[in-house]
Parts: structure tokens; C-alpha cells; sequence
């Protein structure tokens, strides 16, 4: 659906601007289905990633004044950055995320790690119902670290923890999923 | 390489997320986010439009009823000229010098009799039965009773050639108030008594009857034991001082305060506008989401209060024009999923009621009416929880009012005021107002008539 459309992303980022029902409307169709993706890998729970959709293009209307083209994509990547933004501020509301010193004290674990190619045999929904089962902070980190490409330092910043155990989330975090992708490569095997 | 491995499923992995993309939308998603951009970035000067067209109507409606009041109010000191007391209807003609025309209250004639004219009667009656010269006011009041039982007896036939009706003769002569060397005329309660005569109301007269009609002595008295108002029978007068046309119109007032708690409207009905509110708020540490999930908060809506001033112009026929200044605090505790304590949900309201009354009834102190209209009202302030909120839409009712009102003392009556009110416009946020179909109030107040 991106770049299907008559628009093309500036003219469609200062069409927002303006106020443009029209124009709004086209954002929302064509990023709507991505933005939501992202909501529903950082909350693992459907009704609050509607909500959090909701939110995120509120803000992107809001904020579209600001939003400078940089090139193909760079308006698909601002919006995702809302809609990061706006799914870590959820979690970090409520302390969802439960990012404890204690559980720093258990020793990190030892796993079994599948290989590429088994890995890509992992549907994507898949991997989002196990992505989304994955405690809050776990999840959290392992979305900003595998996925968005944040480094610890940045993820450390932006949780609000050291740099340490973002390192560790991460690694029971790969833990946990790893188990999983077996499990589903073992039952999906037979 | 074990390495290897790992950073390949994690980058796979990573990748296939990256890229996902949900297929199915939330439904009437769009709809929800129209709705709440419109509100929130309402930018166009469409808008901006909209609302100073509604200022505008509002303030028109003022000035119209305004200027209806000024008109009335206009018609009615025309009258005086001169110290030469004379009532003209204004279709008479109003030939004011020389005529005297005015009329005394019959027992149809109930409505909205205020202290004043009570006054009037009374003075009538205790001239009437009192002889003159008893030391008081009345001394120069007087003779009215007199003056009448005497022309009745006289048996004119009619109008014209009663005293009244005389090219020459004033009104304040037929009552025999003494007129000054300075051609004024003596005393001020009886300028204040003719004033208030004149000023008395002609509604549900009945057509003047020749005089001669009515033969006989003094004029036949009803008196109302409660109030002590005494009543008498127009068919006797009008031939006297009967003019064809209606006197002036009564003008009078009142002004007043009430509270009100309403008793309906809490609920927990769905909204009707489905309100997409959206907002991320700060509660001290906490962050509480307002979002679509608004909708499925649990709300429980104390009772409105609300209080005010009002202010009543009366017109004749039992006819009113009330308006006035309201209040109204809505507040609901709001139970939001995931979070244990319930958050405060505050609205402030101010509106401007415009109301007209009827009178149907009127007995002694008690009397009741109907009324409908209509209020504008605009939320000034709104908290939920912590956060301010803003409501920019002006919220439009209609009412329906069904009144009685007990006076007290010669100008204040104590009313009770049940009412049913309609919400037009609804606020986005959810309130005792928005998740009931109509409102039920009761309205207890004090109205000072002047």
C-alpha cells in the first residue's frame, strides 16, 4: 500500500499540516496497519494497542508542523518513532514493566538458541504472540534492542534503568524467546 | 559459531517484526480519529466562524428581548404628562389630555397581581369604606369609593358622560385629589396611588357594559378572606371609566435566587455522541490514559448542584420572560481499568437560561405556572483527576418547568420548581448529563417581585 498512493510523503506531511481532512485520512490508511503492529509488540495486548494507535496519530497530527522530509521513508519512520514513544511511555506509566533490581540476581540463564534458518520459519504472527508474551520489561528491551536498533545506552536513557540491566533484560529476554521458538518449531515439526 | 547463530535468529527475528503489519484496523477507527483531530485541531477559521456566530446569536437574542422590555417599559411612562394622570392604551390613540381612564382590577382579572397593585386595591377599599380626612394618606387617596358609590347612584348612562369621560376633567379630579396652586397635584401618595392605578392591569376585562346597566348603590365587594384583597365587580365601573381599548400593561418584575439538585440522570448508559477522547494526563507520577477505552470507564455521576440568580419580566395575559444566571457542578468518579483508586471527574458549568412562563393559576399566595425554554451553557472549567480539561462547545437544552410558587410577604415568594431538561450539545467527556436521555431537577428558590 505505501507509495501506491497520488501523494507523495511531503506534499501528504504539509497537506496534514494544513488541516487537511482528506489528507489525514490517507495517513491513517496507509500507516495505520504498521503503526499498530508496533503498538501491539510493545503492549502484547490488542484493546491498548488500539488505544496507543489512537494516541500516536493524534500527536503525529499534532506535531506534523514539525516533521521535516528527509528523504523516502522519513516520514514512515517519524511516525514510527511516535509510535514507539508513545508505547514506552504507556508501559513506563503504571510501572507495567516491573524492571526490578532483584530479578538482576538470578543468574543468566543458559539456552538453547535456534539458527537463522529456523528462525525464518517462524510466521510473523507467531512471532508477535510470543514476542507478546514476554513479561513487560523483557519485551520492552528486546523490541528497542532487536527491532527499533536502539543501543543500551539509549534504551538505559529512555527506561530510565543503567545500562546494565538493559543488558541483562535483554538476555533473559532472548532466553525466553528462544524457548518458545523451539517449542513452536517441535510441535510444528511433526 | 555459536555467536553467529545468535545474532542471526535475533536480526531474523528483528526483521520479520520490523516489517509487520497488522491488517485488520480497529473499527470506526478513522471515525474516532476524525472526530477528536476536528475537536482538537479546529484551526479553520470555519470554526472559529461557528463560534462567533453563536456568540452572535446569542447576543441578538439579548438585544431582541431586551429592546422588547425597553419598548414596553416605554409604553408605559408615556403615559404621564404633565402631572395630568391619564391612562391611554396604546390603541386608543392616546389623547391624553382632559381623559381619564382607568380601571380597577375585576375578579378575573388574578394574574400576577403584585404587591403594588394589592396596594391600589387596598387604598380603593379603605377609601371606600372609610370616610375622608382620617389623617393619613388616605386622606388624599380617598374618595374613590366614595366618588363611584356616588355616581352610581347618579345614574349616568354612559361613559361619555360620566365625570371621567369630560372634556376638562382629569382623573385625578374624579378622585377627588386636591390639586395644588402650582397645578400640581397634592400629595405624593396620591400621585403614587393614580400612578399605580394606572398602571393596573387590564387583562380579562370584560367588553364595558353601559353603566346604566348596573343601577344601584355601592359597588358590590368581594373580598378574598386570606389575602384581604378585596375585589370588585368591573361591570359596575366600566361604564364609568371604561376605554375601549386594554390600559396599559402591568410591568412587573422579579428577581431571584434558587439551588437545585437534580435528581435523575445518573447513569450508565452509553453516551449518545460516543465521545473519542483522547489525552495522556499526568497525575503526579502516575500517567492516566484517557483514551477510546473512556468510553468503558466505570462512572458513577454524583448529583449536579446547581444555584443562580433570576431575573423575571412579566407581560400581561400571565405571560413571563425569565432569565438569569446559572451554575452547575457535575462531578463523577470515574473508575479506570488497571488503576485501583478512582479518579475525580469535575465540570463546571455557567449558562444563561431564557424561559417564558404562563400563570395558571393564581389563589391568594398560592399560584402556579408552566414555563419551557431553553439554556446555553458553557463548561468553564473541567478536571479529570489531576489534568484540566477543556470543553470548547457551547451546550445547548430545552426545559419544560412546571412551577408554584407560596408568597411569603407582600414581595417574596418561595417557589418550588420541577423541571425537565433536554441536552442538545453534549460535552465530550461524560457526565450525569451526557449519559441520561433527560434530566430531572427541582428547583426551590425565593423570587423578590419589584
Amino acid at each position: 500500500m505505501n507509495g501506491t498512493t497520488g501523494m507523495d510523503e511531503p506534499t501528504l506531511a504539509e497537506r496534514c499540516r494544513q488541516g487537511d481532512n482528506t489528507a489525514r485520512r490517507m495517513l491513517y490508511e496507509l500507516y495505520a496497519g504498521r503503526l499498530l503492529s508496533i503498538c501491539k509488540r510493545y503492549t502484547g495486548d490488542r484493546a491498548a494497542a488500539e488505544d496507543l494507535l489512537h494516541d500516536t496519530f493524534i500527536k503525529a497530527y499534532g506535531a506534523i508542523g514539525k516533521f521535516v522530509y528527509r528523504g523516502k521513508g522519513s516520514l514512515r519512520a517519524w511516525l514510527e518513532r511516535i509510535a514507539v514513544n508513545t508505547s514506552v511511555e504507556y508501559l513506563r506509566s503504571r510501572a507495567r514493566m516491573r524492571l526490578s533490581p532483584l530479578d538482576e540476581r538470578r543468574p543468566l540463564p543458559d539456552y538453547d538458541e535456534p539458527s537463522g534458518e529456523e528462525a525464518v520459519q517462524v510466521p510473523v504472527a507467531e512471532l508477535m504472540r510470543m514476542v507478546g508474551e514476554l513479561p513487560a520489561g523483557y519485551r520492552t528491551v528486546f523490541n528497542l534492542f532487536c527491532v527499533e536498533g536502539f543501543s543500551h545506552r539509549e534504551i538505559a536513557r529512555m527506561l530510565g534503568i543503567n545500562e546494565k540491566s538493559s543488558s541483562s533484560q535483554l538476555t533473559r529476554a532472548k532466553a525466553a524467546l528462544a524457548a518458545k521458538i523451539k517449542e513452536y518449531l517441535e510441535k510444528n515439526r511433526a | 559459531m555459536r555467536r553467529k547463530d545468535e545474532a542471526e535468529w535475533t536480526e531474523v527475528v528483528g526483521n520479520s517484526l520490523r516489517e509487520a503489519e497488522e491488517e485488520a484496523l480497529p473499527s470506526g477507527g478513522w471515525r474516532r480519529l476524525e472526530r477528536e483531530a476536528d475537536i482538537r485541531f479546529s484551526l479553520s477559521a470555519q470554526a472559529r466562524k461557528r463560534r462567533w456566530i453563536g456568540y452572535a446569536a446569542a447576543a441578538a437574542s439579548v438585544l431582541i428581548c431586551v429592546s422588547i422590555g425597553v419598548q414596553v417599559l416605554r409604553m408605559n411612562h408615556n403615559v404621564m404628562n404633565n402631572g395630568v394622570v391619564s391612562v391611554s392604551g396604546a390603541a386608543a390613540g392616546g389623547s391624553e389630555e382632559g381623559t381619564g381612564t382607568l380601571s380597577v382590577p375585576g375578579p378575573s382579572s388574578h394574574i400576577g397581581r403584585s404587591s403594588r397593585d394589592r396596594a391600589a386595591s387596598a387604598g380603593l377599599r379603605a377609601a371606600a369604606g372609610h370616610p375622608p380626612g382620617s389623617g393619613n394618606d388616605a386622606e388624599d387617596i380617598l374618595s374613590a369609593g366614595e366618588y363611584l358609590s356616588r355616581t352610581a347612584g347618579a345614574g349616568f348612562p354612559d361613559a361619555k358622560t360620566a365625570p371621567c369621560g369630560m372634556p376638562g376633567t382629569t382623573a385625578a379630579d374624579a378622585f377627588g385629589i386636591r390639586k395644588r396652586s402650582d397645578g400640581l397635584y397634592a400629595g405624593r401618595a396620591g400621585r403614587e396611588l393614580l400612578a399605580e392605578l394606572q398602571s393596573v392591569e387590564w387583562a380579562g376585562m370584560p367588553s364595558p357594559a353601559p353603566f346604566g346597566a348596573h343601577s344601584g348603590g355601592a359597588p358590590d365587594r368581594e373580598t378574598s378572606g386570606k389575602s384581604g384583597v378585596s375585589r370588585y365587580r368591573t361591570d359596575d365601573y366600566d361604564g364609568l371609566f371604561a376605554d375601549a381599548a386594554p390600559a396599559v400593561r402591568k410591568r412587573r418584575g422579579a428577581a431571584g435566587v434558587f439551588v437545585a439538585g437534580i435528581i435523575a440522570g445518573a447513569g450508565s448508559g452509553r453516551s449518545p455522541e460516543g465521545p473519542s477522547y483522547s489525552a495522556v494526563l499526568v497525575e503526579k507520577k502516575q500517567v492516566v490514559h484517557i483514551s477510546d477505552a473512556y468510553e468503558s470507564y466505570s462512572f458513577e455521576h454524583k448529583q449536579p448542584l446547581s444555584f443562580g440568580l433570576t431575573f423575571r419580566k412579566e407581560f400581561g395575559y400571565g405571560l413571563s420572560l425569565e432569565t438569569g444566571l446559572n451554575y452547575t457542578l457535575l462531578r463523577s468518579d470515574v473508575g479506570v481499568t488497571g488503576k485501583v483508586r478512582e479518579i475525580r471527574q469535575q465540570l463546571h458549568l455557567v449558562g444563561v437560561p431564557l424561559r417564558v412562563d404562563w400563570q395558571f393559576l393564581h389563589a391568594g399566595r398560592f399560584s402556579m405556572y408552566v414555563g419551557a425554554g431553553g439554556m446555553a451553557e458553557k463548561c468553564v472549567s473541567a478536571r479529570f483527576g489531576a489534568e484540566k480539561m477543556t470543553e470548547r462547545r457551547v451546550l445547548w437544552s430545552l426545559s419544560g418547568v412546571v412551577g408554584a410558587q407560596y408568597l411569603l410577604g407582600r414581595s417574596v415568594g418561595l417557589y418550588f420548581e420541577p423541571s425537565v431538561t433536554r441536552y442538545l450539545t453534549h460535552t465530550s467527556l461524560r457526565t450525569a448529563y451526557t449519559d441520561s436521555a433527560a434530566a430531572l431537577d427541582l428547583r426551590i428558590g425565593l423570587r423578590f417581585n419589584y
